[in-house]
């Protein structure tokens, strides 16, 4: 399979061109927190405007030589363009997702790690907050409370409302499904599973795993089944829409 | 440089063809995507497990792509508008004292590892030697402000951290680039592909823009779109990989041996060879390990990641040749296994 090697540079230059149009299209779709941490958004967006200006300026430069400058090109498609090629059949014809259940059952073993960082302030910082609204407590504000505080009879009275997808770790009781959320402080790579323990009898008859749903309630004792000290004894779970900012930070 | 040759009429007749390609690729992209964002794809759904796959390949090559851009701006700028040979020559004489000042050259430049690649080569192009070089890519990462300040941060509680992981960054880095030196020609210790451009380089000799070449913005954004393509190329790669091994591996495989001395080193040097994870931010992913992981394997975590990992030696093959990649993997990971063990026994 012979090729001209300005046709395989310039298809590598249009595979660039191609990736930073499809980060600026998560950008303006709102998107790119799917994969990344929303820090990073800005700074994506505008270097890939950058490179897709500059790169596109360079494909026109390329095209208008004989010899392509700088990088030696082989004879014909290299394995890594394929792949890339590959990668952005991917990119444009899936569409965006969270990462699932699986992965989190997959990292179970990081399921509310303990020393998981609260940027804004220390589980003890949570815990002050107690006295107000608990119904406000998002995800990982319980998680860290549940870390800190072991006595069940804290929980007492306590009210709790988050939104979060079903997830049932390998191990846990068929009757509990944690009501989860991701943690990214990077990028979904590094995203580490967050949730609460719910004990709701049949809840595989209503829901599946990766469903969102919209969890209100008090709290009963655990006894021991769950790690944790207590487990959310539902009033509610609705099934709701993913919601814009399917990640926590 | 290269693109001395006089442009052929006959190949001019393939630009306007080329350039609506690029037109109309560029615009068909930005209309598939901004519709597929809306409609929710285009209704393909794929098993849980291979979607998560493609999330975290994407998401990969999302978080990456910005470090690497501006990594080959600031390659082009070395490359053309810098004075980079004024500034080596300002350097120490001693080589060995020359590297431990080459290590904090990233306090200047807080790029994490991937945009470190290019600037490396940019850096060699302009006659800084292979082992300088080599030392400067393997401390930058690590030993820089973000770098430094997100690992202090993450680690608040613990901050002798930050020293050791500064300590075994400076260490390694010079060890490497110490034993490269030893080398008798330390350039047959490039790739193939990258000593052939560097060659070509030279025979066109110093004075390259002054004539016959042209302008040198069309050089500059040639430079940057070169270093792009390549480095996005093989970012992909070593992006399919990890993300494989990512959806593949269980992590409790190495995360039940977080308790041990020796085994949680191991197990913590494979997480960060398959994590591949920005050295910007790889102090909070390993904060979560924290609390039931060794101090040590911590830091050999936090030295090892940034150095070498999969998405790295994808790239870093762009650069250098195999052999010289085997033995910096190998050396680096026992010296990173070494000092976790100091930390687990000694300290």
């Amino acid at each position: 399979m012979r090729s001209n090697p300005k046709l395989v540079s310039l298809g590598t230059y249009l595979a660039i061109l191609l990736f930073n149009a499809y980060a600026l299209g998560l950008y303006a779709n709102g998107q790119l927190t799917l994969y990344i941490h929303p820090r990073y958004v800005l700074f994506t967006a505008v270097l890939n405007a950058v490179s897709l200006l500059v790169c596109g300026a360079g494909f026109v430069l390329a095209a208008r030589q004989p010899n392509p400058a700088g990088v030696r090109v082989s004879w014909r498609p290299s394995f890594t363009l394929v792949v890339a090629a590959l990668v952005l059949v991917a990119a444009y014809a899936l569409p965006a997702r969270t990462l699932s259940s699986e992965t989190a059952d997959q990292r179970s073993d990081n399921l509310n790690s303990s020393e998981a960082p609260r940027l804004e302030g220390s589980p003890g910082g949570t815990l002050a907050l107690f006295g107000a609204d608990t119904e406000r407590l998002t995800i990982p504000d319980w998680v860290s409370a549940l870390n800190g505080e072991t006595d069940p009879d804290f929980y007492e009275g306590k009210k709790v409302d988050v939104v979060g997808f079903v997830f049932h770790p390998r191990g846990a009781p068929e009757d509990v499904f944690y009501v989860s959320r991701f943690r990214v402080t990077c990028c979904a790579v590094d995203a580490q599973p967050l949730g609460i323990p719910v004990r709701s009898p049949g809840w595989k008859d209503e829901f599946e795993a990766d469903d969102w749903v919209r969890v209100t309630g008090g709290f009963a004792e655990s006894g021991g089944k769950v790690s944790e000290p207590v487990f959310v004894d539902p009033k509610d779970i609705q099934r709701v829409e993913q919601p814009e900012d399917p990640y926590v930070t | 440089m290269r693109e001395a040759k006089p442009t052929k009429p006959k190949e001019r007749s393939l630009v306007r063809p080329l350039v609506l390609l690029a037109v109309v690729g560029v615009g068909a992209g930005i209309l598939l995507w901004s519709k597929a964002g809306d409609a929710g794809g285009l209704g393909l759904s794929l098993p849980t497990a291979v979607q998560d796959f493609v999330t975290l390949t994407l998401s990969i090559m999302v978080e990456a792509t910005p470090f690497v851009i501006l990594g080959a701006l600031v390659s082009a700028a070395i490359r053309l508008y810098v004075p980079t040979q004024r500034i080596i020559a300002f350097l120490p004489q001693r080589p060995a004292f020359r590297r431990l000042w080459i290590s904090f050259l990233g306090m200047f430049m807080p790029v994490c590892e991937c945009g470190n690649v290019p600037v490396a080569r940019g850096l060699i192009f302009k006659g800084l030697s292979v082992p300088d070089s080599t030392t400067f890519l393997l401390a930058a990462p690590i030993i820089n402000p973000v770098t430094l300040f997100a690992t202090s941060q993450a680690f608040r509680l613990d901050s002798s951290i930050v020293w050791l992981r500064l300590a075994g960054a400076l260490l390694i880095a010079n060890l490497i680039g110490a034993l490269i030196s030893l080398h008798k020609n330390p350039i047959l210790l490039l790739g193939k592909s990258f000593q052939e451009t560097l060659q070509a380089q030279d025979s066109h000799g110093e004075h390259h823009h002054d004539h016959h070449h042209g302008p040198r913005w069309q050089e500059g954004i040639g430079i940057f779109r070169d270093e792009v393509s390549l480095m996005l190329k093989v970012l992909c790669l070593g992006a399919v990989i990890a993300g494989l091994t990512q959806v593949f591996v269980l992590r409790d495989v190495l995360t039940s041996l977080g308790a041990h001395p020796v085994y949680s080193i191991l197990a913590m040097l494979a997480l960060a060879f398959v994590v591949s994870i920005c050295s910007n931010v790889d102090a909070f992913f390993a904060l979560a390990y924290a609390s039931t992981f060794t101090t040590g394997s911590i830091v050999a975590f936090l030295v090892f990641g940034p150095m070498v990992d999969i998405k790295m030696l994808a790239m870093m093959r762009t650069t250098y040749n195999t052999q010289l990649l085997a033995a910096l993997t190998a050396i680096v990971a026992l010296c990173s296994i070494f000092i976790g063990l100091v930390v687990n026994f000694a300290l």
